[in-house]
């Protein structure tokens, strides 16, 4: 079963999403800021992580920075960046950190549950060749 | 064949073999050609001077070395045989740091030679010896400039010069004293002659000059001679006094033959002078015409100077002076005539006050000290009439000296008038220079205000949207959520989505309503609408709507210390504390308790909110209530930078105050005071804080 970490410090958008994933039949992991998804993912190595930036103690381009330099055993994990920050230059600043995808707030479940499906089959192909992330 | 009298050996390793040279004619006075004779002239009279011997060795080389006829270098050396080791220690040198070691070389022969290293040029050696018999005390090397030999005379010319120079360290500058000096400096005709014969041994050029008889002529004749009307004995008569040695010396009028047959009044002097050998006579016979006649040129001449000329002999009496020096000096002629003493004359001039106050004696003693060292010098001084004089004294072989004085009070005034000018053209440089630096330090310091403010503006639009857009993902998020059960729903979810769509919409109304309200603030539209409310409540309420939002955290209330009621506008107070209260939550996600304290002192109602956050850097907290300004330790948590703004600015129309204490880490204290009584007056008009008008004006913009 595909793992998803959810990062994200408002509470009623992190229950919507998890709500979401989880009626697709995914399992979720929940963090409040990019310091504790940083530990899940240390601890849990979910499949994807959907992460938002502006945050506390540690905001998610950060977290994604901190996980390239200091864990590259997780480069290949696919990283979707959920924000209510719609300028172009936060955009490429996420996506160039070496984000999958930057997606903005308001959500549209339907764009964000293609992507996620998308990347569950490319995922669960790659598993089946027998490659690893 | 000649013999190689010596090798040199320098400090740079140059070699030099001297070869012996065979001279000579033998030179005397009357046979040296005159370039030769001027040059011994020249020597002689610099050894006349009361110079240090080395100042006077110096000038009799620049002297020998200068004579064109002998072509030599500007390069020569003195040295003197030191009897300890039979070295050569160098005595003097010019020109010449390779001379400048002892050297050891065979003193009696001389030499030439073409040293390696330095060209093509002649080395001469010369003994120094006073004379062709005296004793050798040493040494002279002299280059020629090129390596063209001298030819014999001229080699022997050169050890007769270099005689003279001998002569003048042995005599130890007492060079005044030779007869042979005295005899050939003298401007006068000198005869000096045997008492028995009357023949004449030695005589001088001047005597040949102004009788037309060449030497070897004139020492075939007698004193008597060369008078009109005078036998050899009636010169006996006349001087028979001095040669019984009655008296010293003896002077008589008498007429002198040219050769030519004219004749010409003399005044003559006879003194007896001991020879070695021989009673030996002089007499000097001076031209009287020539004498009055020249002296009369020189006083025109004086007189015709523009400056003061005093001529000061060398027991410092004034032998002569010209009117301007009188005039300049201020000092009136009848008062110091020729013969006054230079003392006098500067004791009368310390007196008047010329030279300002002080003790005199010591001043006067002073400058005559100053004059009689026989040095050159100058000085300026100014009068008391205001006049500024250059007084200069140059010192004359015989220990007088002359005095010169020239007026420079126009070029000194000229002087003093430039200085100023360029003094206030430096002062008015500066002061433009400075005005110019602060109006670019204020247009910098206006542009990076700018620049801050624009800065803060696309943040506070970025955060603006995100703001928005937070609650909007929160509504349209439930919204699909509940679309997508179709009607599969149940109470309990239903609820659930409610809730949370309208906790975002209240979000959303708070956000605009603090917009509205910091709008209303900058422009100027805010007005109170004062009531007495309960205080104490209304953070109660702001509290309560707090917790909705907030259900981590903690608030510790103690409100018991306020007064009942305060005057204010319920509504904006309202705000002030929900903001607070939210930035409290905000800004410590991590710390759930929340302070909140209220007391009244001194007429105002205090409150005081406290959490245990972020904190603030110290240098953000004097810009934390501008608009639009997030201090650094928001990094990652939302905000528009207008609620603290907001904050203040409710407060100041209350004529209250507000401070924040904190720093990084340690959490925020925000403390409030409102007057009790309400605004002085009320409904003031509302004043924008000066300090960040511009930020005002651009955000209504």
């Amino acid at each position: 079963m595909i793992t998803v970490l959810c990062v994200e410090d408002e509470r009623d958008v992190r229950e919507l999403i998890v709500e979401e994933l989880e009626d697709a039949g995914i399992r979720v992991l929940q963090a409040e800021n990019g310091k504790e998804g940083l530990a899940s993912i240390i601890s849990h190595r979910p499949d994807i992580v959907i992460s938002d930036i502006t945050m506390p103690e540690m905001d998610g381009i950060s977290m994604l920075g901190e996980l390239q330099i200091n864990h590259p055993q997780f480069s290949n994990m696919p990283f979707v960046f959920l924000t209510a920050l719609c300028d172009k230059e936060k955009m490429i600043e996420g996506l160039g950190a070496g984000a999958e995808t930057y997606l903005t707030k308001p959500i549209d479940f339907d764009v964000l549950m293609a992507k996620i499906n998308g990347l569950v089959v490319r995922i669960e192909n790659r598993v089946a060749a027998g490659m690893e992330f | 064949m000649r013999r190689r009298l010596n090798r040199i050996r320098y400090g740079d390793n140059t070699i030099v073999d001297l070869w012996e040279t065979k001279a000579m004619q033998t030179m005397t006075w009357n046979t040296l050609p005159s370039w030769a004779h001027l040059a011994c002239r020249d020597i002689l009279r610099a050894a006349t001077s009361n110079r240090r011997l080395g100042d006077i060795l110096s000038e009799c080389l620049e002297i020998v070395t200068g004579i064109a006829e002998l072509d030599l270098g500007q390069s020569a050396a003195l040295y003197m045989i030191d009897c300890a080791n039979h070295t050569h220690r160098l005595l003097h040198h010019r020109h010449s740091e390779e001379l400048a070691y002892p050297i050891e070389i065979d003193p009696s022969s001389m030499a030439e030679s073409f040293p390696r290293g330095w060209g093509r040029a002649c080395l001469y050696q010369m003994p120094l010896a006073a004379g062709d018999d005296e004793a050798l005390i040493g040494t002279a090397l002299l280059f020629g400039r090129t390596g063209k030999r001298m030819n014999s005379e001229k080699l022997s010319i050169l050890r007769l010069l270099c005689q003279e120079i001998a002569r003048i360290i042995v005599h130890r500058g007492g060079a005044a004293a030779s007869l042979i000096d005295m005899v050939e400096l003298s401007t006068d005709e000198i005869y000096i002659f045997d008492a028995h014969s009357l023949a004449i041994v030695r005589t001088n050029a001047t005597a040949s000059i102004r009788t037309g008889h060449p030497a070897s002529h004139l020492c075939r004749l007698t004193p008597a001679a060369l008078k009109v009307d005078m036998s050899e004995a009636a010169y006996r008569d006349l001087i028979g006094s001095v040669l019984s040695g009655q008296c010293s010396n003896i002077s008589f009028d008498a007429c002198h033959r040219r050769r030519n047959g004219t004749l010409y009044p003399v005044k003559v002097h006879v003194w007896r002078i001991r020879g070695e050998d021989q009673d030996l006579f002089a007499e000097v016979a001076v031209a009287t015409a020539d004498q009055r006649k020249a002296f009369g040129l020189l006083e025109q001449v004086f007189d015709a100077i523009p400056g003061g000329i005093g001529v000061f002999d060398n027991r410092s009496r004034l032998l002569m002076a010209n009117r301007r020096l009188y005039d300049l000096m201020n000092i009136p002629p009848e008062l110091f005539p020729p013969g006054s003493r230079f003392e006098d004359i500067l004791r009368y001039n310390a007196e008047r006050g010329e030279w300002g106050d002080g003790d005199y004696e010591s001043m006067v003693r002073e400058r005559l000290d100053q004059a009689q060292l026989g040095l050159p010098y100058s000085f300026e001084r100014e009068r008391a009439s205001g006049k500024v004089l250059t007084v200069r004294s140059e010192p004359l072989s015989n220990g007088g000296y002359v005095l010169s004085y020239t007026d420079i009070t126009l070029r000194k005034r000229a002087e003093k008038e430039l200085i100023r000018n360029r003094d206030e053209l430096e002062a008015t440089v500066h002061q433009r220079t400075a005005e110019i630096a602060a109006q670019a330090a204020a247009l910098e310091e206006a542009l990076q205000q700018e620049k801050n403010i624009n800065a803060m503006q696309r943040q506070f639009v970025a955060m603006t949207s995100h703001e928005f857009r937070t609650p909007l993902a929160i509504i349209d998020g439930a919204a699909q959520r509940l679309m997508r059960k179709k009607g599969d729903v149940d109470a309990a979810f239903l609820a659930e989505k409610t809730h949370q769509i309208r906790g975002a919409v209240a979000r959303m109304v708070d956000l605009m309503e603090s917009f509205l309200s910091a709008g209303r603030m900058d422009t100027g539209r805010v007005e109170l609408s004062l009531v007495d409310c309960s205080i104490r409540k209304l953070i109660e309420q702001s509290i309560t709507r707090q917790k909705i939002f907030s259900q981590n955290h903690r608030f510790d209330n103690d409100l018991s210390d306020l007064p009942a009621v305060i005057r204010c506008d319920a509504l904006a107070l309202s705000q002030v504390i929900t903001n607070l209260l939210s930035n409290a939550v905000k800004y410590a996600p991590r710390a759930p308790d929340i302070k909140v304290r209220g007391w009244q002192e001194d007429g105002f109602a205090v409150v005081s909110v406290k959490d245990n956050g972020v904190g603030i850097d110290a240098e953000d907290i004097p810009k934390m209530f501008q608009p639009y300004f997030r201090a650094r330790t928001s990094t990652g948590i939302a905000g528009t930078g207008i609620g603290l703004s907001l904050v203040k600015q409710v407060v100041t129309l209350h004529g209250g105050e507000i401070r924040v204490d904190s720093s990084r880490g340690q959490g925020t204290v925000f403390t409030f005071r409102l007057p009790i009584a309400g605004p002085r007056i009320e409904t003031p008009p509302p004043q924008p804080e000066t300090d960040d008008e511009g930020a005002r004006e651009a955000s209504a913009a």
